[in-house]
């Protein structure tokens, strides 16, 4: 009895188009929908795209930024950036983490070391990048006065020298400071004493000279 | 007791570029035409896990889907499924190579035994096979940006005792077709194909073929990028066909990157084929088929013991190709046996 034999053949290719770059999807006020096609794609980053300020209120767009090689994969990352911007298109940042674990220490010299410690740096979508130091004999006004130092913020931790102070009764403030939208952490206070130097140390004469 | 050399084994798919019949050829890139080689072209690729002792898997026919199959060992006899029911088991007396189908006759396994075997299951996993005879080499960046076409030949030989007829051969399409009842391409240049239906299975770029709603092929277009409604069509007259405009009641085929034809000597004793100078060059003659059913397929009705017959394939690749893991190639293949 003759049979019918239903097969097949088959095989795949790939196709490496030289596309390597970073696949950038974006979300209007909701999440990034991973299956369509990327709002964008750029070869290199960092890479600029154009966001329409809603027409009142706040609109945020929320962007993932994926690896994609030549054969089309993507990485996996569900990480979000949010992006907010008011109808002016300015961009409203979220809030800042405070700085925490502030210690001075009085060093010879006149010369103040301060440490603190920044949690957010590497956490936050948009850290602060300056750390402000108020340094005066009457309690300073973080909100008014201009700071006596300022230091980029590389790390979460400072550890900063500065002087020499004049002995002296001092109040002392730190914060952090976001230079894109000119944002400034709650200060974090303290105070110290820069001791009156004492007199040079003198050689004791000799037990032959005593008169 | 479906041995080697009968039913869906009956037509075995080899190499060419051979120095002469039978000779050894392993290159797929030199599968040029000619002699045909020793080499018989792989479908699938086959992974054992939890393998049974005694058993070797030899070839996975491409009628098999992809994905995990079980070969059940019992006394002296094996059985296979995948996607279904386990088909009749074969007893195997000394070191045999039979055949293992699974529920449907396509679907087999060819596979050497020597019992006793360890009994129970053990898994075959059957997984794409990438740049075989049909996968072409790996486009590169240059081809993908400009495009370009390859070719390659296959030798078909029925190395059965027995005739087969009936010998036919189309594209399978790579998931169900959408009727592209919103957007609808113009005459020419880039543009959209849109339906109210779902692409959501369709490959993330590829081939389309667009047909009439009557079944007529109107073309075969390239889209790099797609939604679930939406099809982002960069290049038309793939494959030799004519741009033109669609209409609203078109439906739209999933296809692969790579078509067939015949070739020219027809169904012949073992001898060489017509033969090309490279992968670029198109051999003469040959008329290209993009039929993706039984009544569209190349087609040979009867094939001797020993015949044999040459299948070219073309490898269209557009300019602007998107850039993919694993872009599908896939025909059906339908004969009948005594």
């Amino acid at each position: 009895m003759p049979t019918t034999i239903t097969s097949g053949e088959r095989g795949a290719f790939r196709v490496d188009d030289g596309n390597d770059g970073y696949a950038i999807y974006v979300g209007v006020d909701a999440l990034p929908d991973f299956t369509l096609p990327p709002a964008e794609f750029s070869a290199t980053l960092p890479h600029s795209f154009a966001a329409a300020p809603p027409g009142s209120g706040l609109r945020t767009y929320n962007v993932t930024v994926r690896k994609r090689d030549g054969y089309g994969l993507e990485s996996q990352n569900q990480d979000i950036t949010p992006i907010t911007i008011n109808s002016a298109g300015v961009l409203q940042l979220p809030a800042m983490s405070n700085p925490s674990r502030l210690v001075v220490t009085v060093e010879a010299g006149g010369y103040v070391r301060i440490r603190a410690v920044y949690d957010g740096f590497s956490q936050e979508d948009y850290p602060a990048n300056e750390w402000r130091i108020w340094i005066d004999t009457t309690a300073p006004d973080p909100d008014v006065d201009p700071p006596s130092y300022a230091a980029s913020i590389t790390a979460g931790v400072l550890s900063l020298r500065v002087g020499p102070h004049a002995a002296n009764d001092y109040f002392l403030a730190l914060a952090l400071y976001r230079q894109f939208d000119a944002a400034q952490s709650d200060a974090l206070t303290a105070e110290f004493t820069i001791p009156v130097a004492p007199d040079p140390i003198v050689p004791v004469p000799g037990g032959l000279e005593i008169p | 007791m479906p041995s080697q050399f009968t039913r869906g084994d009956s037509l075995r798919e080899f190499l060419t570029g051979a120095a002469s019949d039978g000779a050894t050829q392993n290159d797929f890139a030199l599968s040029l035409g000619g002699f045909r080689s020793s080499r018989q072209a792989a479908s699938l690729g086959i992974t054992l896990d939890n393998a049974i002792a005694g058993v070797r898997v030899d070839f996975a026919s491409g009628g098999n889907p992809e994905g995990q199959g079980d070969i059940l060992a019992v006394g002296d006899t094996l059985a296979w499924k995948i996607a279904g029911e386990f088909g009749s088991a074969v007893t195997f007396s000394g070191t045999q190579t039979n055949i293992l189908e699974g529920d449907t006759p396509g679907k087999f396994l060819r596979v050497t035994g020597t019992p006793p075997f360890s009994q129970g299951r053990g898994n075959v996993t059957l997984s794409p096979l990438v740049h075989g005879l049909l996968g072409f080499a790996e486009v590169s960046p240059a081809i993908a940006t400009s495009g370009g076409n390859k070719y390659r030949a296959s030798i078909v030989k029925n190395v059965s005792a027995v005739t087969v007829t009936a010998f036919k051969r189309w594209i399978t399409p790579l998931a169900a077709s959408v009727v592209g009842d919103v957007t609808a391409l113009g005459a020419s240049g880039a543009g959209t194909l849109e339906t109210t239906g779902t692409f959501a299975a369709w490959p993330t770029s590829g081939w389309c073929q667009v047909r009439q709603s009557g079944g007529a092929l109107r073309e075969c277009v390239y889209y790099d990028e797609r939604t679930v409604t939406e099809l982002n069509v960069i290049a038309r007259g793939a494959f030799g066909t004519t741009p033109g405009a669609g209409a609203l009641t078109d439906i739209l085929y999933p296809v692969p990157g790579v078509v067939l034809g015949l070739d020219t000597a027809g169904v012949t004793a073992p001898g060489a084929i017509a033969t090309i100078p490279n992968e670029t060059t198109a051999p003469a003659g040959v008329t290209w088929v993009l039929g993706i059913n039984s009544a569209g397929a190349v087609a040979h009705a009867t094939i001797t013991a020993g015949q044999q017959f040459g299948v070219w394939y073309w490898q269209n690749i557009p300019a602007g190709c998107k850039g993919t893991p694993l872009a599908r190639v896939s025909f059906t293949t339908e004969f009948t046996v005594p």
